[in-house]
Protein backbone atom coordinates (compact mmCIF):
# COMPACT_ATOMS: atom_id res chain seq x y z
CA UNK A 1 0.00 0.00 0.00
CA UNK A 2 1.46 3.50 -1.64
CA UNK A 3 1.73 6.30 0.98
CA UNK A 4 1.69 9.92 0.48
CA UNK A 5 5.26 10.09 2.78
CA UNK A 6 6.71 6.79 0.84
CA UNK A 7 6.57 8.33 -2.65
CA UNK A 8 7.63 12.02 -1.31
CA UNK A 9 11.01 9.99 -0.03
CA UNK A 10 10.81 8.33 -3.12
CA UNK A 11 10.76 11.42 -4.99
CA UNK A 12 13.62 13.28 -2.87
CA UNK A 13 15.95 9.72 -3.48
CA UNK A 14 15.63 10.08 -6.48
CA UNK A 15 16.49 13.80 -7.05
CA UNK A 16 19.15 13.49 -5.02
CA UNK A 17 20.75 10.77 -7.25
CA UNK A 18 19.86 13.12 -9.63
CA UNK A 19 22.36 15.87 -8.21
CA UNK A 20 25.00 13.12 -7.68
CA UNK A 21 24.92 12.96 -11.19
CA UNK A 22 25.17 15.89 -12.50
CA UNK A 23 27.96 15.99 -9.60
CA UNK A 24 29.54 13.15 -11.17
CA UNK A 25 29.72 13.85 -15.08
CA UNK A 26 29.94 17.23 -15.65
CA UNK A 27 28.80 18.20 -18.87
CA UNK A 28 31.72 18.97 -21.18
CA UNK A 29 30.81 21.04 -24.41
CA UNK A 30 33.08 20.75 -27.55
CA UNK A 31 35.55 23.78 -28.61
CA UNK A 32 35.23 26.06 -29.60
CA UNK A 33 33.20 27.12 -26.48
CA UNK A 34 32.15 31.13 -27.05
CA UNK A 35 31.15 33.40 -24.42
CA UNK A 36 29.24 36.01 -26.21
CA UNK A 37 29.86 38.60 -22.77
CA UNK A 38 33.25 38.18 -22.90
CA UNK A 39 33.40 39.28 -26.62
CA UNK A 40 31.10 42.11 -26.51
CA UNK A 41 33.10 43.70 -23.65
CA UNK A 42 36.55 43.55 -26.35
CA UNK A 43 34.64 46.07 -28.32
CA UNK A 44 34.43 48.02 -25.56
CA UNK A 45 37.80 47.62 -24.44
CA UNK A 46 39.44 47.66 -27.87
CA UNK A 47 41.80 50.32 -28.34
CA UNK A 48 40.99 53.57 -30.24
CA UNK A 49 41.97 53.57 -33.92
CA UNK A 50 40.57 55.03 -36.97
CA UNK A 51 36.88 55.21 -36.94
CA UNK A 52 34.30 56.57 -39.71
CA UNK A 53 32.82 58.90 -38.75
CA UNK A 54 29.78 60.57 -39.80
CA UNK A 55 29.43 64.46 -41.27
CA UNK A 56 26.34 64.94 -38.66
CA UNK A 57 28.72 64.22 -35.16
CA UNK A 58 26.11 61.56 -33.67
CA UNK A 59 23.84 60.87 -36.64
CA UNK A 60 26.00 57.12 -36.62
CA UNK A 61 28.00 55.87 -34.39
CA UNK A 62 31.44 56.01 -35.15
CA UNK A 63 32.67 52.52 -37.20
CA UNK A 64 35.90 51.44 -36.30
CA UNK A 65 38.27 50.73 -39.66
CA UNK A 66 40.64 47.70 -40.18
CA UNK A 67 37.73 45.99 -38.58
CA UNK A 68 35.43 42.83 -39.15
CA UNK A 69 31.80 44.04 -38.49
CA UNK A 70 29.11 41.03 -38.52
CA UNK A 71 26.28 43.65 -39.23
CA UNK A 72 23.68 40.93 -39.45
CA UNK A 73 21.32 40.57 -36.81
CA UNK A 74 20.45 36.95 -37.45
CA UNK A 75 24.03 35.66 -36.72
CA UNK A 76 25.29 38.30 -34.28
CA UNK A 77 25.28 36.30 -31.51
CA UNK A 78 26.64 33.01 -33.49
CA UNK A 79 29.38 33.80 -35.26
CA UNK A 80 32.97 35.55 -33.21
CA UNK A 81 35.35 37.22 -35.35
CA UNK A 82 38.61 35.00 -33.84
CA UNK A 83 40.93 37.88 -35.67
CA UNK A 84 41.50 39.41 -38.89
CA UNK A 85 44.58 41.23 -40.72
CA UNK A 86 45.76 42.89 -43.95
CA UNK A 87 48.74 42.51 -45.87
CA UNK A 88 50.07 43.64 -49.30
CA UNK A 89 50.16 41.04 -52.03
CA UNK A 90 53.42 40.86 -54.32
CA UNK A 91 51.53 43.49 -56.80
CA UNK A 92 51.02 46.06 -54.05
CA UNK A 93 47.02 45.29 -53.96
CA UNK A 94 45.88 44.45 -50.19
CA UNK A 95 44.84 41.14 -48.55
CA UNK A 96 42.47 40.98 -46.40
CA UNK A 97 41.20 37.74 -44.09
CA UNK A 98 38.97 37.29 -41.09
CA UNK A 99 38.80 34.48 -39.45
CA UNK A 100 34.96 33.26 -37.83
CA UNK A 101 34.08 30.98 -35.56
CA UNK A 102 30.60 29.17 -35.80
CA UNK A 103 29.93 29.11 -31.86
CA UNK A 104 26.58 27.20 -32.94
CA UNK A 105 25.58 23.50 -33.51
CA UNK A 106 24.24 23.79 -36.43
CA UNK A 107 26.12 24.74 -39.78
CA UNK A 108 26.16 28.21 -40.98
CA UNK A 109 26.29 29.95 -44.02
CA UNK A 110 27.45 33.37 -44.25
CA UNK A 111 28.89 36.46 -46.72
CA UNK A 112 31.67 38.69 -46.16
CA UNK A 113 32.48 42.16 -48.52
CA UNK A 114 35.38 44.57 -48.22
CA UNK A 115 35.19 48.11 -48.38
CA UNK A 116 38.68 49.62 -49.13
CA UNK A 117 39.66 53.08 -48.07
CA UNK A 118 41.68 55.31 -49.12
CA UNK A 119 43.43 57.58 -46.52
CA UNK A 120 41.23 59.94 -46.70
CA UNK A 121 38.07 57.70 -46.38
CA UNK A 122 37.15 57.72 -49.63
CA UNK A 123 36.30 54.60 -51.48
CA UNK A 124 39.39 53.56 -53.39
CA UNK A 125 37.23 51.20 -55.52
CA UNK A 126 34.16 49.46 -55.67
CA UNK A 127 33.13 47.03 -52.72
CA UNK A 128 33.65 43.56 -53.28
CA UNK A 129 31.22 41.22 -54.12
CA UNK A 130 29.53 39.10 -51.04
CA UNK A 131 31.61 35.90 -50.36
CA UNK A 132 30.47 33.26 -49.04
CA UNK A 133 31.78 31.50 -46.06
CA UNK A 134 30.23 27.69 -44.78
CA UNK A 135 31.01 27.06 -41.30
CA UNK A 136 30.49 23.53 -40.22
CA UNK A 137 29.20 23.22 -36.69
CA UNK A 138 31.67 25.11 -34.11
CA UNK A 139 34.35 25.31 -36.90
CA UNK A 140 36.43 27.95 -37.73
CA UNK A 141 36.39 29.51 -41.30
CA UNK A 142 38.35 32.16 -43.51
CA UNK A 143 36.94 35.02 -45.29
CA UNK A 144 39.25 36.85 -47.44
CA UNK A 145 39.53 39.33 -50.33
CA UNK A 146 41.91 40.81 -52.56
CA UNK A 147 41.51 44.86 -53.41
CA UNK A 148 42.49 45.82 -56.75
CA UNK A 149 43.57 49.30 -55.78
CA UNK A 150 46.95 49.31 -54.68
CA UNK A 151 48.95 52.11 -52.79
CA UNK A 152 45.71 54.16 -52.67
CA UNK A 153 43.99 51.40 -50.37
CA UNK A 154 45.23 52.39 -46.67
CA UNK A 155 42.07 51.02 -44.68
CA UNK A 156 39.33 48.85 -44.73
CA UNK A 157 36.18 47.59 -43.28
CA UNK A 158 34.43 44.16 -43.69
CA UNK A 159 30.98 43.14 -43.46
CA UNK A 160 29.72 40.00 -42.57
CA UNK A 161 25.63 38.79 -43.31
CA UNK A 162 24.21 35.99 -42.97
CA UNK A 163 24.30 34.03 -46.10
CA UNK A 164 21.18 34.46 -48.79
CA UNK B 1 -46.06 51.87 -42.26
CA UNK B 2 -47.08 53.08 -45.93
CA UNK B 3 -43.43 54.43 -46.15
CA UNK B 4 -42.39 50.72 -45.03
CA UNK B 5 -44.36 49.27 -47.94
CA UNK B 6 -43.14 51.69 -50.08
CA UNK B 7 -39.62 51.62 -49.37
CA UNK B 8 -40.11 47.35 -49.63
CA UNK B 9 -41.71 48.29 -53.40
CA UNK B 10 -38.49 50.75 -54.41
CA UNK B 11 -35.84 47.93 -53.10
CA UNK B 12 -37.80 45.27 -55.24
CA UNK B 13 -37.68 47.34 -58.38
CA UNK B 14 -33.67 47.99 -57.35
CA UNK B 15 -33.10 44.57 -56.78
CA UNK B 16 -34.70 43.93 -60.28
CA UNK B 17 -33.08 46.25 -62.31
CA UNK B 18 -29.80 45.65 -60.77
CA UNK B 19 -30.26 42.23 -62.20
CA UNK B 20 -31.22 42.80 -65.27
CA UNK B 21 -28.19 44.87 -65.48
CA UNK B 22 -25.70 42.02 -64.36
CA UNK B 23 -27.37 39.78 -67.09
CA UNK B 24 -27.03 42.56 -69.89
CA UNK B 25 -23.31 42.65 -68.78
CA UNK B 26 -22.69 38.67 -68.85
CA UNK B 27 -24.27 39.01 -72.21
CA UNK B 28 -21.97 41.94 -73.60
CA UNK B 29 -19.09 40.49 -76.02
CA UNK B 30 -17.24 43.80 -75.80
CA UNK B 31 -13.51 43.04 -73.82
CA UNK B 32 -13.37 45.52 -71.02
CA UNK B 33 -10.54 47.30 -70.28
CA UNK B 34 -9.35 46.22 -66.52
CA UNK B 35 -7.95 49.54 -65.48
CA UNK B 36 -5.54 48.23 -62.71
CA UNK B 37 -1.99 48.14 -61.97
CA UNK B 38 -0.32 45.46 -63.16
CA UNK B 39 2.73 43.79 -60.63
CA UNK B 40 5.38 46.30 -60.87
CA UNK B 41 9.18 45.32 -62.35
CA UNK B 42 11.14 45.11 -59.21
CA UNK B 43 14.90 46.02 -59.53
CA UNK B 44 16.57 43.23 -57.33
CA UNK B 45 20.31 43.41 -56.29
CA UNK B 46 22.92 41.64 -58.63
CA UNK B 47 25.08 40.60 -55.50
CA UNK B 48 21.74 38.53 -53.91
CA UNK B 49 19.74 35.81 -54.83
CA UNK B 50 16.52 37.28 -56.59
CA UNK B 51 12.95 36.30 -56.93
CA UNK B 52 13.62 33.23 -58.72
CA UNK B 53 16.06 31.15 -57.59
CA UNK B 54 17.19 27.14 -58.85
CA UNK B 55 20.31 24.81 -58.45
CA UNK B 56 22.50 26.60 -61.20
CA UNK B 57 24.37 29.53 -62.50
CA UNK B 58 22.68 32.67 -61.13
CA UNK B 59 23.68 36.39 -61.37
CA UNK B 60 25.13 36.54 -57.62
CA UNK B 61 27.16 33.90 -58.58
CA UNK B 62 27.83 35.19 -61.84
CA UNK B 63 29.14 38.89 -59.79
CA UNK B 64 30.94 36.66 -57.20
CA UNK B 65 33.17 34.67 -59.41
CA UNK B 66 34.19 37.23 -61.58
CA UNK B 67 35.22 39.82 -58.78
CA UNK B 68 37.02 36.98 -57.12
CA UNK B 69 39.05 36.01 -60.70
CA UNK B 70 39.56 39.72 -61.53
CA UNK B 71 40.94 40.32 -57.73
CA UNK B 72 42.91 37.32 -57.62
CA UNK B 73 44.49 38.44 -60.96
CA UNK B 74 45.18 41.46 -60.28
CA UNK B 75 46.95 39.94 -57.44
CA UNK B 76 49.53 37.66 -59.37
CA UNK B 77 52.71 39.43 -60.28
CA UNK B 78 53.20 37.46 -63.66
CA UNK B 79 49.97 39.13 -64.97
CA UNK B 80 49.71 42.35 -63.10
CA UNK B 81 53.05 43.70 -62.65
CA UNK B 82 55.63 42.86 -65.66
CA UNK B 83 56.86 45.42 -67.88
CA UNK B 84 56.15 45.62 -70.16
CA UNK B 85 52.31 45.08 -69.38
CA UNK B 86 51.11 41.89 -70.97
CA UNK B 87 48.89 41.56 -73.68
CA UNK B 88 46.11 39.25 -72.88
CA UNK B 89 43.06 37.51 -74.99
CA UNK B 90 39.83 37.71 -73.31
CA UNK B 91 36.78 36.28 -74.61
CA UNK B 92 34.32 32.96 -74.41
CA UNK B 93 35.98 31.08 -77.82
CA UNK B 94 37.87 28.72 -75.24
CA UNK B 95 35.51 28.82 -72.68
CA UNK B 96 33.61 25.78 -72.42
CA UNK B 97 30.25 24.99 -71.02
CA UNK B 98 30.11 21.29 -70.16
CA UNK B 99 27.58 21.72 -67.34
CA UNK B 100 23.61 20.76 -67.33
CA UNK B 101 22.55 24.37 -67.34
CA UNK B 102 22.18 26.42 -70.13
CA UNK B 103 24.24 29.31 -69.68
CA UNK B 104 25.27 32.16 -72.29
CA UNK B 105 29.23 32.39 -71.49
CA UNK B 106 29.90 35.49 -72.47
CA UNK B 107 27.79 36.78 -69.42
CA UNK B 108 30.76 35.66 -67.41
CA UNK B 109 33.61 36.74 -69.66
CA UNK B 110 32.80 40.24 -70.61
CA UNK B 111 32.17 41.09 -66.89
CA UNK B 112 35.33 39.58 -66.50
CA UNK B 113 37.17 41.25 -69.28
CA UNK B 114 35.26 45.24 -68.96
CA UNK B 115 36.25 44.78 -65.22
CA UNK B 116 39.79 43.34 -65.27
CA UNK B 117 40.31 45.94 -68.14
CA UNK B 118 39.07 48.61 -65.71
CA UNK B 119 41.33 47.75 -62.71
CA UNK B 120 44.08 46.56 -64.68
CA UNK B 121 44.73 50.23 -65.84
CA UNK B 122 47.51 49.84 -68.20
CA UNK B 123 48.99 46.76 -66.13
CA UNK B 124 47.49 44.35 -68.36
CA UNK B 125 46.79 45.18 -72.17
CA UNK B 126 43.52 43.61 -73.54
CA UNK B 127 43.58 42.72 -77.42
CA UNK B 128 40.75 41.87 -78.88
CA UNK B 129 40.39 38.26 -81.12
CA UNK B 130 36.13 39.10 -81.50
CA UNK B 131 37.18 42.51 -83.44
CA UNK B 132 40.28 41.01 -85.26
CA UNK B 133 38.03 40.41 -88.99
CA UNK B 134 36.63 44.79 -88.51
CA UNK B 135 40.00 46.04 -88.01
CA UNK B 136 41.78 44.28 -90.85
CA UNK B 137 38.86 46.22 -92.92
CA UNK B 138 39.99 49.36 -91.82
CA UNK B 139 43.41 48.72 -92.12
CA UNK B 140 42.98 47.95 -95.77
CA UNK B 141 41.21 50.92 -96.21
CA UNK B 142 43.54 52.96 -94.66
CA UNK B 143 45.98 51.46 -96.62
CA UNK B 144 45.05 51.36 -99.64
CA UNK B 145 44.34 55.02 -99.30
CA UNK B 146 40.70 55.20 -98.95
CA UNK B 147 40.44 56.76 -95.38
CA UNK B 148 43.76 58.68 -94.13
CA UNK B 149 45.49 57.35 -91.27
CA UNK B 150 43.63 58.55 -88.38
CA UNK B 151 45.45 59.78 -85.27
CA UNK B 152 47.31 57.08 -84.48
CA UNK B 153 49.42 56.25 -87.22
CA UNK B 154 49.96 52.55 -88.85
CA UNK B 155 51.16 49.14 -87.47
CA UNK B 156 52.90 46.69 -89.30
CA UNK B 157 50.53 44.18 -88.04
CA UNK B 158 47.44 44.14 -85.49
CA UNK B 159 48.56 43.30 -81.78
CA UNK B 160 49.75 39.76 -80.30
CA UNK B 161 49.20 38.72 -77.19
CA UNK B 162 51.15 36.73 -74.36
CA UNK B 163 48.01 35.29 -72.76
CA UNK B 164 44.50 34.00 -73.46
CA UNK B 165 41.72 32.97 -71.14
CA UNK B 166 40.75 29.54 -70.96
CA UNK B 167 37.98 27.60 -68.94
CA UNK B 168 35.28 25.35 -68.29
CA UNK B 169 31.87 24.80 -66.52
CA UNK B 170 31.58 21.55 -65.42
CA UNK B 171 28.49 19.99 -62.75
CA UNK B 172 27.43 16.90 -61.50
CA UNK B 173 23.87 16.14 -60.15
CA UNK B 174 21.96 13.79 -58.10
CA UNK B 175 18.32 13.94 -58.47
CA UNK B 176 15.60 12.23 -56.56
CA UNK B 177 12.49 10.49 -57.71
CA UNK B 178 10.04 13.54 -55.78
CA UNK B 179 12.05 15.67 -58.11
CA UNK B 180 15.25 17.06 -55.60
CA UNK B 181 18.25 18.28 -57.07
CA UNK B 182 21.76 18.38 -55.89
CA UNK B 183 23.75 19.64 -57.98
CA UNK B 184 28.31 20.43 -58.07
CA UNK B 185 29.04 23.49 -60.59
CA UNK B 186 32.77 23.92 -60.78
CA UNK B 187 33.89 27.29 -62.98
CA UNK B 188 37.68 26.52 -63.48
CA UNK B 189 39.38 29.51 -65.43
CA UNK B 190 43.29 29.03 -66.50
CA UNK B 191 45.53 32.05 -68.41
CA UNK B 192 47.54 29.99 -70.88
CA UNK B 193 50.93 31.43 -72.09
CA UNK B 194 50.34 31.63 -76.15
CA UNK B 195 54.20 30.86 -76.94
CA UNK B 196 55.08 27.74 -74.59
CA UNK B 197 51.36 26.68 -73.77
CA UNK B 198 52.02 26.69 -69.87
CA UNK B 199 49.02 27.90 -67.73
CA UNK B 200 50.69 31.30 -65.85
CA UNK B 201 47.56 31.80 -63.99
CA UNK B 202 44.59 29.29 -62.62
CA UNK B 203 41.63 29.82 -60.24
CA UNK B 204 38.20 28.04 -59.76
CA UNK B 205 34.70 29.13 -57.77
CA UNK B 206 32.66 26.01 -57.12
CA UNK B 207 29.14 25.72 -55.54
CA UNK B 208 26.71 23.09 -54.86
CA UNK B 209 22.84 24.00 -54.03
CA UNK B 210 20.00 21.57 -53.84
CA UNK B 211 16.50 22.70 -54.03
CA UNK B 212 13.14 20.45 -54.22
CA UNK B 213 12.22 21.45 -58.20
CA UNK B 214 14.47 22.90 -60.98
CA UNK B 215 13.73 26.66 -62.53
CA UNK B 216 14.40 26.74 -66.43
CA UNK B 217 17.71 28.55 -67.27
CA UNK B 218 17.57 30.73 -70.38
Amino acid sequence: MWSISNAARLAAAGGALALLAACAQPKIEPRPVCDMEAYKQSFANAPEGEVLVPPVPGSVSPMPLNTVNVTDQAIIQKVIVQASNAGRTPTGTVEVWARLVNCTDFPLHVEGRTNFLTASQAPAEQPTAWTRVMLPARSIGTYSAKSIATDQVATYLVEIREGQ
Amino acid sequence: MIETRSARRLTGRLAAAGLLLVAAGACQTTAQVENASGTPTAYQDVNSPGLVQGVGIEAQDIVSMTDVMMRDMMSNPQLANRQPSPRVILDSQYFQNQSAQRLNLNTIVDRLRSGLLRAANGRMLFVSREAAEMVEKERQLKREGVTDVGTTGLTQAQAGADYRLTGRISSTEARRSDGVIDRYNLINFEMIDLENGLIVWSNFYEFRKGAQDDVVYQ
